[in-house]
């Protein structure tokens, strides 16, 4: 393919922006992709990589390019622009433009301005109200496990072996029904 | 399927018989719902769009949560059966008009319905006759129960149900009680009652929701706050202010009656009388007189028609009716002229 730009060389880098969330495509050769100040260094995220705990939709993945001025530091420019949606590639200046929510990831990349937002136009802090019931169980036995595991702990350094032995079997049944896991394997606690 | 006699049926909820139904038409809810693992709809493209319609139609018809209902895919819709969709409430305008993959759950009761990629990838609605905020959250909370089983909703602890605007963010609730209000309208109140609405977070919109003018005096009383309010609350703050529009709307009824019972008979007999002749008549002109007629109906001042009759009326004058009940074209002349012959039509019948 050749060059978009020029239509003389081969097309050897593939730029996209995405702006108003319409997805723009470019095919550049060498001296074009310098031309148009995309030159490095820049940064490539590739979301396949970056993929987050949540499963996705194979086209969900995007590549992205931010590309930067040689006098400012990356984590500066991206102070400057606000963070990026590494599933939706909402980036802040756009969520704040169209005042709309690319993906439901974009609640924790943008949480504080949606907090803004949501006290503005609601006047509440917090969801008071229904949650599917298969969440609201998980809640309740995320909060469960963890009350037990501080009993567990307080059982160990208090040298009640039996105790503890029948806490972690019970952290480990409701476990079992769960997808919670603790951060650190109480399994090596031999009680 | 959507039948071919769709429009020439009035709609279950649009039945007199329900409660307060002088003033109420209905009473719509309506939830807003997203899955977990797929980007909200203005950022798919039109592939992706098509992939996540086929898997929402699929859940949706092995799930079954209205019973006789069946999908019907929108954007293969001609465009005149999805303006009947949209007078009938079925759709919103919004689904009518999108773009890409998109559809409707509904059956021939129209009393529920769920329509796939409008601006979340779900909206779940029930619609009732008159004013019945209880029973109609109850009939959505229920389609709701049976959804959540089958698709894994975006939710959050904090935010609650998440979704692709944060003005529906939380609950995701919309009500939507549809109010005739002609006497608050002809003595200026409205601006009062918007203000006491805006009060309490709630909103009177016109006929058309959001965003609309109203169209022969009725307003739709809809809250605003989805966020940090349960749906009970949200319910029960809708149902006390619709209840005191309600009352308000009838004391000004009986006294304009009282005060001057001969120039409002004028009003009503010369909307009769438009109705009964004109040649040419736009949806308009005809909501404005029809309203009149509506108020003269139920302060008992003219008897020739029921509440039901002129609840139907009001649906078949909207133009996607009348063109396919009368085959008039898209022509608004050609229009107003089948919709001047139709009422004619339906009124000689009626008051003969």
């Amino acid at each position: 393919m050749l060059c978009e730009r020029c239509g003389k060389n081969p097309a050897s880098h593939k730029t996209t922006d995405i702006i108003n969330h319409v997805k723009s495509v470019k095919r550049l050769c060498d001296a074009c992709f310098a031309a148009e100040g995309l030159g490095l260094p820049f940064t490539k995220m590739n979301l396949e990589q970056t993929k987050p705990a949540i499963s996705y939709h194979p086209t969900a993945d995007i590549q992205i390019q931010i590309v930067h001025g040689g006098s400012l530091e990356e984590r500066e420019l991206e102070e400057a622009l606000g963070p990026t949606c590494e599933i939706c590639g909402l980036d802040l200046a756009t969520f704040r433009k169209r005042g709309a929510i690319g993906c439901p990831h974009d609640f924790e990349v943008f949480a504080e301005e949606i907090r803004a937002v949501l006290l503005k136009l609601h006047g509440g802090r917090e969801h008071r109200g229904k949650l599917p019931r298969a969440f609201q169980t998980q809640r309740a036995r995320a909060h469960q496990v963890r009350q037990l595991e501080t009993d567990l702990e307080r059982a160990v350094a208090e040298e009640r072996y039996e105790e503890a032995a029948n806490l972690r079997d019970r952290i480990r049944a409701l476990q079992r029904d769960t997808d919670i896991h603790p951060v650190e394997d109480a399994t090596h606690n031999d009680g | 399927m959507m039948d071919d006699d769709l429009a020439s049926r009035p709609c279950s909820w649009l039945s007199p018989q329900g409660p307060e139904s002088d003033v109420v038409l209905s009473t719509r809810v309506r939830l807003a719902r997203n899955l977990g693992d797929w980007r909200m709809p203005w950022r798919l493209s039109a592939e992706e769009k098509s992939d996540l319609y086929d898997l929402i139609a699929g859940k949706l018809e092995d799930a079954a949560p209205v019973p006789d209902a069946s999908m019907e895919r929108i954007d293969q819709l001609p465009g005149l059966k999805r303006d009947v969709l949209v007078e009938r409430h079925v759709i919103s305008r919004e689904l009518a008009q999108g773009d890409g993959a998109r559809g409707v759950l509904f059956s021939r009761s129209e009393d529920s319905s769920v329509m796939a990629l409008e601006e979340d990838h779900l909206r779940l609605q029930a619609i009732r006759r008159g004013l019945q905020l209880e029973s109609t959250w109850r009939a959505v909370d229920l389609l709701d129960d049976a959804l959540e089983d089958v698709f894994d909703y975006a939710v959050s602890e904090e935010f609650g149900y998440l979704t692709a605007c944060p003005t529906n963010v939380g609950t995701g609730l919309r009500v939507s009680v549809m109010t005739h209000l002609p006497t608050l309208v002809e003595t200026g109140q409205i601006p009062k009652v918007k203000t006491a609405a805006s009060r309490v977070g709630l909103v009177l919109r016109g006929f058309r929701g959001e965003g609309s003018k109203s169209q022969g005096d009725f307003f739709q009383i809809s809250n605003q706050v989805t966020f940090g309010k349960s749906e009970e609350d949200i319910i029960r703050l809708v149902q006390s202010m619709a209840g005191k529009i309600v009352e308000w709307e009838r004391g000004v009824r009986r006294l304009l009656v009282e005060q001057d019972r001969t120039a409002v008979e004028n009003r009503v007999w010369r909307a009769w009388g438009a109705l009964q002749h004109a040649r040419i008549m736009s949806s308009e002109e005809a909501m404005e007189k029809l309203s009149l007629i509506r108020l003269g109906v139920n302060t008992k001042l003219l008897v020739h028609l029921t509440l039901g009759d002129l609840n139907e009326l009001f649906l078949y004058i909207q133009p996607g009716h009348i063109r396919t009940l009368t085959g008039a074209g898209e022509e608004p002349r050609d229009r107003d002229e089948m919709r001047a012959r139709f009422i004619r039509q339906y009124l000689a019948d009626r008051a003969r």
